[in-house]
């Protein structure tokens, strides 16, 4: 609930202050937002089975998010940035697919 | 990645299930339901940041080599819209250059062409010239004294000549009817009748006065010819011109 409640909030604060986000962080962010999508659908799933624990979620959410960071800084220092942007967006794709393929599953049964 | 597609055999998992969802929508106030809480919070500013930057310019989020590639390939379009610029400009460069010579041909043609309707008497004609009167007071003015004068005009430069009601061209014949009319062309013209003709008239008058010229052979015939300079002399009589029948154009 607090977390749903975090995302409004979050969203409504970015419509209404328009934060500017330093230009460093610029090519980074879209991944970012991917793998924080993906943890959340991870953790989703985590709940209805049963198992969500709140370190896994926060530790996993954070270091996604860093190591997807990562994955681009270093793609653009060797010169793939974006075909690796792609490829971390398209394995964060199947994941959130995945997971949002378990979580359909356990609610409706079909 | 899918290990756990495990679905919820019973009527009762199923509900146990709805129920961990219902437990985990309740509020919480533990401090790692707060960190969870903000972490959600921080995203949510972040999609909200993303989706901004990305409508206000798609640039922004570019990367260096994405931006290189923009930048070359607007630099190709740039030349080749100069180029086809250029061709574009050789191309109106051209039509203009024909239009030019098109509107120059037309107009060498107009010129030509009326030139030669007043040369074969097919358009009506004005200009400076001279009328000359032809009466007869004692004997009749003869069809070769009439093309004397005309051949004196020639002489002088008339360009248009109208004898009578009659527009003399190239195939113009002067002759006699039998009652000792004038006939031009087959047209009879009695006396007095009118001799006009358009061409410089400092030339032309004095040319008929000549002695021995037009006006004494006219007066030995039993007439007289009264000549006068016109600053505007009217030629409207026209000739027909007939199809030539045995002549054709060398080529």
């Amino acid at each position: 609930m607090i977390a749903i409640l975090g995302l409004l909030i979050g969203i409504a604060v970015g419509l209404f202050l328009q934060p500017d986000v330093p230009a460093v962080l610029q090519p980074y962010l879209p991944i970012a937002v991917v793998a924080a999508l993906d943890t959340l659908a991870g953790g989703l799933r985590a709940v209805l089975d049963g198992v969500f624990n709140a370190h896994v979620f926060i530790t996993s959410f954070l270091f996604n998010v860093l190591i997807a960071a990562l994955l681009v800084f270093l793609g653009d220092q060797l010169g793939v940035g974006a075909q690796l942007s792609t490829a971390v967006i398209v394995v964060l794709g199947i994941r959130i697919f995945s997971n949002a393929a378990a979580i359909r599953r356990r609610l409706f049964r079909s | 990645m899918s290990d756990g597609s495990r679905i919820p055999e019973s009527r009762q998992e199923q509900r146990e299930v709805l129920r961990r969802l219902r437990e985990t929508l309740r509020p919480h106030a533990s401090a790692q339901q707060v960190i969870v809480g903000v972490l959600c919070f921080l995203l949510g500013i972040t999609i909200v940041v993303q989706v901004r930057a990305q409508d206000e310019d798609a640039l922004q989020g570019a990367t260096q080599e994405d931006l290189v590639r923009l930048l070359d390939e607007s630099d190709r379009h740039v030349s080749d819209l100069e180029q086809e610029n250029e061709d574009l400009d050789g191309s109106l460069a051209t039509l203009q250059a024909g239009h030019e010579d098109d509107v120059a041909a037309q107009n060498a043609a107009q010129q030509r062409l009326e030139d030669l309707e007043i040369v074969a008497g097919t358009a009506p004609a004005y200009g400076r010239g001279i009328s000359a009167r032809v009466t007869e007071s004692t004997g009749t003015v003869r069809a070769r004294t009439v093309l004397g004068v005309v051949q004196e005009l020639r002489n002088a430069g008339a360009e248009v000549i109208q004898v009578g009601d009659v527009r003399v061209v190239a195939s113009t014949s002067f002759t006699t009817a039998e009652d000792g009319t004038l006939l031009v062309d087959g047209t009879r013209v009695p006396a007095p009748f009118d001799v006009l003709a358009i061409g410089d008239p400092t030339v032309m008058e004095p040319a008929l006065s000549i002695p021995g010229g037009a006006v004494d052979s006219v007066t030995a015939d039993g007439g007289s010819l009264e000549v006068s300079a016109e600053e505007q002399v009217a030629i409207e009589a026209l000739a027909t011109v007939r199809e030539p029948e045995y002549s054709r154009v060398v080529k």
